[in-house]
Protein backbone atom coordinates (compact mmCIF):
# COMPACT_ATOMS: atom_id res chain seq x y z
CA UNK A 1 0.00 0.00 0.00
CA UNK A 2 1.61 3.25 -0.92
CA UNK A 3 2.19 6.23 1.62
CA UNK A 4 0.62 9.03 0.76
CA UNK A 5 1.56 12.69 0.94
CA UNK A 6 -0.16 15.97 1.24
CA UNK A 7 1.35 19.64 0.01
CA UNK A 8 -0.82 22.62 -0.48
CA UNK A 9 -0.15 23.99 -3.16
CA UNK A 10 -1.15 27.54 -4.17
CA UNK A 11 -3.70 27.01 -1.33
CA UNK A 12 -4.85 23.68 -2.28
CA UNK A 13 -3.99 20.48 -0.16
CA UNK A 14 -2.95 17.79 -2.80
CA UNK A 15 -2.30 14.38 -2.08
CA UNK A 16 1.06 12.44 -3.71
CA UNK A 17 1.84 8.97 -3.69
CA UNK A 18 5.39 8.49 -4.62
CA UNK A 19 7.31 5.87 -6.48
CA UNK A 20 10.55 6.06 -5.26
CA UNK A 21 11.30 6.69 -1.28
CA UNK A 22 13.83 9.74 -2.03
CA UNK A 23 11.55 12.25 -3.84
CA UNK A 24 10.11 13.24 -0.78
CA UNK A 25 13.18 14.89 0.19
CA UNK A 26 13.75 16.93 -3.05
CA UNK A 27 10.98 18.93 -2.24
CA UNK A 28 10.88 21.94 -0.13
CA UNK A 29 8.99 22.14 2.71
CA UNK A 30 8.91 18.59 3.32
CA UNK A 31 5.45 16.94 2.17
CA UNK A 32 3.78 15.54 5.31
CA UNK A 33 2.72 11.84 5.66
CA UNK A 34 -1.35 11.93 5.78
CA UNK A 35 -3.88 9.15 6.58
CA UNK A 36 -5.62 7.23 3.99
CA UNK A 37 -4.79 5.72 0.44
CA UNK A 38 -6.60 7.98 -2.16
CA UNK A 39 -4.13 10.47 -4.02
CA UNK A 40 -4.46 13.51 -6.86
CA UNK A 41 -1.41 12.45 -8.12
CA UNK A 42 0.82 9.52 -8.72
CA UNK A 43 4.04 9.03 -11.19
CA UNK A 44 3.82 6.20 -12.98
CA UNK A 45 7.36 3.84 -14.09
CA UNK A 46 6.13 4.75 -18.02
CA UNK A 47 6.17 8.49 -17.06
CA UNK A 48 9.75 8.45 -15.21
CA UNK A 49 10.96 6.23 -18.17
CA UNK A 50 9.55 9.50 -20.97
CA UNK A 51 10.26 11.76 -18.35
CA UNK A 52 14.30 10.27 -18.57
CA UNK A 53 14.47 11.41 -21.69
CA UNK A 54 14.37 15.24 -21.14
CA UNK A 55 17.03 14.92 -18.14
CA UNK A 56 20.58 14.02 -17.94
CA UNK A 57 21.44 10.34 -18.47
CA UNK A 58 22.67 10.40 -15.11
CA UNK A 59 19.51 11.57 -13.27
CA UNK A 60 18.32 9.13 -10.42
CA UNK A 61 14.86 8.04 -9.99
CA UNK A 62 13.96 10.34 -7.80
CA UNK A 63 14.79 13.38 -9.59
CA UNK A 64 13.53 11.90 -12.71
CA UNK A 65 10.06 11.67 -10.49
CA UNK A 66 10.68 15.14 -8.88
CA UNK A 67 10.13 16.78 -11.91
CA UNK A 68 8.06 14.59 -13.43
CA UNK A 69 5.80 15.73 -10.41
CA UNK A 70 5.49 19.51 -11.73
CA UNK A 71 3.42 18.89 -14.84
CA UNK A 72 1.11 16.74 -12.83
CA UNK A 73 1.00 19.17 -10.42
CA UNK A 74 0.18 22.06 -12.65
CA UNK A 75 -2.41 19.72 -14.11
CA UNK A 76 -3.79 19.27 -11.02
CA UNK A 77 -4.12 22.65 -10.34
CA UNK A 78 -6.07 23.83 -13.61
CA UNK A 79 -9.80 23.06 -12.42
CA UNK A 80 -9.60 25.09 -9.39
CA UNK A 81 -8.27 28.33 -11.80
CA UNK A 82 -4.38 27.80 -10.49
CA UNK A 83 -1.38 26.21 -12.41
CA UNK A 84 2.35 26.21 -12.04
CA UNK A 85 4.11 28.73 -14.36
CA UNK A 86 7.65 28.75 -15.55
CA UNK A 87 9.17 32.45 -14.04
CA UNK A 88 11.13 33.71 -11.67
CA UNK A 89 8.17 35.62 -9.27
CA UNK A 90 9.17 37.87 -6.56
CA UNK A 91 7.31 40.00 -4.20
CA UNK A 92 7.71 43.88 -4.32
CA UNK A 93 5.68 46.89 -2.89
CA UNK A 94 2.77 44.25 -2.09
CA UNK A 95 2.64 42.54 -5.78
CA UNK A 96 4.43 39.44 -7.24
CA UNK A 97 5.88 40.23 -10.37
CA UNK A 98 6.67 37.36 -12.56
CA UNK A 99 9.79 37.18 -15.30
CA UNK A 100 9.17 34.77 -17.74
CA UNK A 101 11.44 33.65 -20.30
CA UNK A 102 12.39 30.13 -21.81
CA UNK A 103 15.49 28.84 -19.48
CA UNK A 104 19.18 30.51 -19.26
CA UNK A 105 17.60 33.89 -20.37
CA UNK A 106 18.45 35.45 -17.23
CA UNK A 107 15.09 35.75 -15.11
CA UNK A 108 17.56 35.05 -11.84
CA UNK A 109 20.18 37.81 -13.01
CA UNK A 110 17.47 39.96 -13.06
CA UNK A 111 16.66 39.55 -9.67
CA UNK A 112 20.25 39.09 -8.12
CA UNK A 113 21.17 42.62 -9.81
CA UNK A 114 17.86 44.08 -8.65
CA UNK A 115 18.41 42.73 -4.86
CA UNK A 116 22.43 43.87 -5.00
CA UNK A 117 21.35 47.46 -6.53
CA UNK A 118 17.77 48.00 -3.94
CA UNK A 119 18.88 45.87 -0.90
CA UNK A 120 15.86 44.27 0.57
CA UNK A 121 13.54 45.89 -1.21
CA UNK A 122 12.54 42.39 -3.18
CA UNK A 123 11.67 38.77 -1.97
CA UNK A 124 11.98 35.61 -3.99
CA UNK A 125 8.73 33.92 -4.16
CA UNK A 126 10.14 31.46 -6.21
CA UNK A 127 13.46 31.43 -8.53
CA UNK A 128 11.57 29.04 -11.02
CA UNK A 129 8.18 28.19 -10.80
CA UNK A 130 5.44 29.78 -9.13
CA UNK A 131 2.12 28.57 -8.52
CA UNK A 132 -0.80 30.24 -9.37
CA UNK A 133 -4.07 30.35 -7.92
CA UNK A 134 -7.18 32.31 -9.27
CA UNK A 135 -9.27 33.54 -6.42
CA UNK A 136 -12.95 34.00 -6.12
CA UNK A 137 -12.76 37.92 -6.36
CA UNK A 138 -11.00 36.99 -9.27
CA UNK A 139 -7.36 38.23 -8.94
CA UNK A 140 -4.58 35.69 -9.53
CA UNK A 141 -2.29 34.97 -6.86
CA UNK A 142 1.46 34.37 -6.68
CA UNK A 143 2.62 31.45 -4.41
CA UNK A 144 6.05 29.53 -3.92
CA UNK A 145 6.14 25.79 -4.84
CA UNK A 146 8.51 22.90 -4.42
CA UNK A 147 10.28 23.19 -7.38
CA UNK A 148 12.45 26.31 -7.53
CA UNK A 149 15.47 26.37 -10.14
CA UNK A 150 18.80 25.08 -9.32
CA UNK A 151 19.75 28.50 -7.04
CA UNK A 152 16.58 26.80 -4.46
CA UNK A 153 15.29 30.55 -4.05
CA UNK A 154 12.11 30.74 -2.39
CA UNK A 155 10.20 32.14 0.14
CA UNK A 156 6.48 31.49 1.86
CA UNK A 157 5.42 34.57 0.66
CA UNK A 158 2.51 35.20 -1.92
CA UNK A 159 0.92 38.09 -3.39
CA UNK A 160 -1.38 39.18 -5.87
CA UNK A 161 0.25 39.70 -9.42
CA UNK A 162 1.37 43.07 -10.36
CA UNK A 163 2.72 42.14 -13.83
CA UNK A 164 4.39 40.03 -16.22
CA UNK A 165 7.75 40.64 -17.90
CA UNK A 166 8.74 38.50 -20.94
CA UNK A 167 12.42 38.43 -21.12
CA UNK A 168 14.31 37.93 -23.96
CA UNK A 169 18.45 38.73 -24.66
CA UNK A 170 19.40 41.53 -26.72
CA UNK A 171 21.98 43.38 -27.73
CA UNK A 172 20.25 46.45 -25.84
CA UNK A 173 17.65 47.78 -23.17
CA UNK A 174 15.00 48.56 -24.54
CA UNK A 175 11.23 48.13 -22.63
CA UNK A 176 7.99 47.79 -24.18
CA UNK A 177 4.52 47.02 -23.34
CA UNK A 178 3.52 43.30 -24.60
CA UNK A 179 0.45 43.24 -26.89
CA UNK A 180 -1.68 40.30 -26.32
CA UNK A 181 -0.97 39.87 -30.32
CA UNK A 182 2.92 39.06 -29.40
CA UNK A 183 2.44 37.78 -25.89
CA UNK A 184 -0.26 34.78 -25.75
CA UNK A 185 1.79 32.42 -27.48
CA UNK A 186 5.00 32.83 -25.39
CA UNK A 187 3.23 32.98 -22.48
CA UNK A 188 0.90 29.70 -23.46
CA UNK A 189 4.69 27.66 -23.46
CA UNK A 190 5.57 29.39 -19.74
CA UNK A 191 2.39 26.92 -18.02
CA UNK A 192 4.09 23.70 -16.82
CA UNK A 193 0.30 21.62 -17.67
CA UNK A 194 0.46 19.98 -21.07
CA UNK A 195 -3.64 19.48 -21.14
CA UNK A 196 -4.57 15.77 -21.45
CA UNK A 197 -8.62 17.29 -21.89
CA UNK A 198 -10.73 20.07 -23.72
CA UNK A 199 -11.47 21.15 -20.12
CA UNK A 200 -7.99 21.22 -19.13
CA UNK A 201 -7.48 23.55 -22.52
CA UNK A 202 -10.08 25.38 -21.64
CA UNK A 203 -8.67 26.42 -17.96
CA UNK A 204 -5.10 27.06 -18.33
CA UNK A 205 -6.59 29.69 -21.66
CA UNK A 206 -9.06 31.40 -19.09
CA UNK A 207 -6.14 31.60 -16.29
CA UNK A 208 -4.01 33.12 -19.08
CA UNK A 209 -6.94 35.64 -19.70
CA UNK A 210 -7.78 36.27 -16.00
CA UNK A 211 -3.74 37.60 -15.90
CA UNK A 212 -3.34 39.46 -18.81
CA UNK A 213 -6.82 41.12 -17.94
CA UNK A 214 -5.51 41.92 -14.11
CA UNK A 215 -1.60 43.06 -15.13
CA UNK A 216 -0.05 44.55 -17.48
CA UNK A 217 2.57 42.59 -19.44
CA UNK A 218 6.03 43.57 -20.70
CA UNK A 219 8.53 42.21 -23.08
CA UNK A 220 12.44 43.34 -21.50
CA UNK A 221 14.73 43.10 -24.54
CA UNK A 222 17.83 43.42 -22.10
CA UNK A 223 21.93 42.39 -21.71
CA UNK A 224 21.37 41.39 -18.26
CA UNK A 225 23.11 44.18 -16.76
CA UNK A 226 22.62 46.77 -13.97
CA UNK A 227 21.31 49.12 -16.85
CA UNK A 228 18.67 46.58 -17.71
CA UNK A 229 17.46 45.69 -13.96
CA UNK A 230 17.17 49.50 -13.36
CA UNK A 231 15.17 50.36 -16.42
CA UNK A 232 12.87 46.89 -15.50
CA UNK A 233 11.98 48.63 -12.19
CA UNK A 234 11.64 51.76 -13.33
CA UNK A 235 9.16 50.70 -15.53
CA UNK A 236 7.23 48.83 -12.63
CA UNK A 237 7.55 52.02 -10.72
CA UNK A 238 5.69 54.35 -13.10
CA UNK A 239 3.04 51.41 -13.73
CA UNK A 240 2.42 51.75 -9.70
CA UNK A 241 2.63 55.23 -9.68
CA UNK A 242 0.15 55.18 -12.23
CA UNK A 243 -2.63 53.38 -10.34
CA UNK A 244 -1.63 55.36 -7.00
CA UNK A 245 0.12 52.55 -5.60
CA UNK A 246 3.89 53.56 -5.34
CA UNK B 1 -18.08 17.93 -52.62
CA UNK B 2 -15.31 17.91 -49.51
CA UNK B 3 -16.64 18.05 -46.24
CA UNK B 4 -14.08 18.81 -43.34
CA UNK B 5 -14.13 18.26 -39.29
CA UNK B 6 -12.32 19.61 -37.15
CA UNK B 7 -10.04 17.10 -35.14
CA UNK B 8 -11.59 15.96 -31.75
CA UNK B 9 -9.42 17.97 -29.08
CA UNK B 10 -8.55 20.61 -31.21
CA UNK B 11 -10.53 23.68 -29.54
CA UNK B 12 -10.31 27.37 -30.11
CA UNK B 13 -9.93 29.81 -27.85
CA UNK B 14 -9.81 33.32 -27.49
CA UNK B 15 -7.51 34.99 -24.83
CA UNK B 16 -7.89 38.78 -24.65
CA UNK B 17 -9.16 38.81 -28.15
CA UNK B 18 -6.32 36.63 -29.65
CA UNK B 19 -7.51 33.41 -31.32
CA UNK B 20 -5.51 30.19 -30.23
CA UNK B 21 -6.16 26.80 -31.72
CA UNK B 22 -4.89 24.40 -28.88
CA UNK B 23 -4.66 20.37 -28.87
CA UNK B 24 -5.51 18.14 -26.14
CA UNK B 25 -3.35 14.98 -25.26
CA UNK B 26 -4.92 12.67 -28.12
CA UNK B 27 -4.83 15.38 -30.88
CA UNK B 28 -1.04 16.25 -30.60
CA UNK B 29 -0.08 12.91 -31.70
CA UNK B 30 -1.77 14.76 -35.21
CA UNK B 31 -1.16 18.43 -34.81
CA UNK B 32 0.98 20.89 -33.11
CA UNK B 33 0.24 21.72 -29.38
CA UNK B 34 -0.66 25.29 -30.15
CA UNK B 35 -1.51 28.02 -33.65
CA UNK B 36 -2.35 31.15 -33.45
CA UNK B 37 -4.94 32.17 -35.99
CA UNK B 38 -6.35 35.58 -37.25
CA UNK B 39 -9.71 36.89 -37.05
CA UNK B 40 -11.09 35.51 -40.77
CA UNK B 41 -9.40 31.69 -39.93
CA UNK B 42 -10.94 31.54 -36.47
CA UNK B 43 -14.10 33.08 -38.34
CA UNK B 44 -13.87 30.32 -40.64
CA UNK B 45 -12.97 27.49 -38.17
CA UNK B 46 -15.93 28.19 -36.05
CA UNK B 47 -18.10 27.69 -39.08
CA UNK B 48 -16.43 24.42 -39.78
CA UNK B 49 -16.80 23.44 -35.92
CA UNK B 50 -20.51 24.07 -37.02
CA UNK B 51 -20.44 21.36 -39.91
CA UNK B 52 -20.24 23.95 -42.77
CA UNK B 53 -19.20 22.57 -46.07
CA UNK B 54 -16.78 24.57 -48.36
CA UNK B 55 -19.01 25.76 -50.37
CA UNK B 56 -20.96 27.18 -47.13
CA UNK B 57 -17.61 28.64 -45.94
CA UNK B 58 -17.94 30.50 -49.45
CA UNK B 59 -21.29 31.72 -48.61
CA UNK B 60 -20.34 32.88 -45.01
CA UNK B 61 -17.32 34.89 -46.21
CA UNK B 62 -18.68 37.17 -48.75
CA UNK B 63 -21.48 38.03 -46.30
CA UNK B 64 -19.22 38.73 -43.58
CA UNK B 65 -16.63 40.19 -45.56
CA UNK B 66 -16.42 42.56 -48.14
CA UNK B 67 -14.32 40.41 -50.20
CA UNK B 68 -14.91 39.38 -54.16
CA UNK B 69 -15.34 35.84 -54.71
CA UNK B 70 -12.35 34.45 -56.53
CA UNK B 71 -10.19 35.72 -53.55
CA UNK B 72 -12.39 34.34 -51.03
CA UNK B 73 -12.24 31.66 -52.72
CA UNK B 74 -8.49 31.38 -52.14
CA UNK B 75 -7.97 32.37 -49.14
CA UNK B 76 -10.61 29.97 -47.98
CA UNK B 77 -8.68 27.25 -49.91
CA UNK B 78 -5.26 28.31 -48.65
CA UNK B 79 -6.81 28.73 -44.73
CA UNK B 80 -8.29 24.42 -45.31
CA UNK B 81 -4.99 23.04 -47.23
CA UNK B 82 -2.45 24.57 -44.25
CA UNK B 83 -5.57 23.22 -41.44
CA UNK B 84 -5.06 20.13 -43.30
CA UNK B 85 -1.22 20.05 -43.49
CA UNK B 86 -0.77 20.56 -39.75
CA UNK B 87 -3.17 17.68 -39.12
CA UNK B 88 -6.52 20.41 -37.80
CA UNK B 89 -8.79 19.64 -39.63
CA UNK B 90 -9.58 16.11 -41.14
CA UNK B 91 -11.55 14.97 -44.64
CA UNK B 92 -14.88 13.72 -43.61
CA UNK B 93 -14.54 9.83 -43.36
CA UNK B 94 -10.55 10.33 -42.72
CA UNK B 95 -11.29 10.16 -38.79
CA UNK B 96 -11.95 6.56 -38.63
CA UNK B 97 -9.10 5.43 -40.52
CA UNK B 98 -6.70 6.66 -38.25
Amino acid sequence: MPQIYEMTIAGHPLRYAFLHPGTRFLLNPLPRRVEGEDCDIAVTPEKIELGRNFLPPDSSDAYVEYRCLIELTARALLPYGGCVFHAAAFAWRDRAWLLTAPPETGKTTQFLNWQRLHPGEITMISGDMPALETREDGSVWVHFSPWNGKENLFSRTSAPLGGLVLLEQGRENRIAPLSPREGVSPLLQQFMALPETEEELYAMAALLERMLRTAPAWKLINLGDDASTELLRETLLAELKERGEA
Amino acid sequence: MDRYVTRPGVVLTSICGEHMLLAAKAAREHCPYMTQLNESSAFLWRKLEDGAAAEDLLRAVLEEYEIAEPEARKAIDSFLEQMLQHGYLLRKGEQKNE
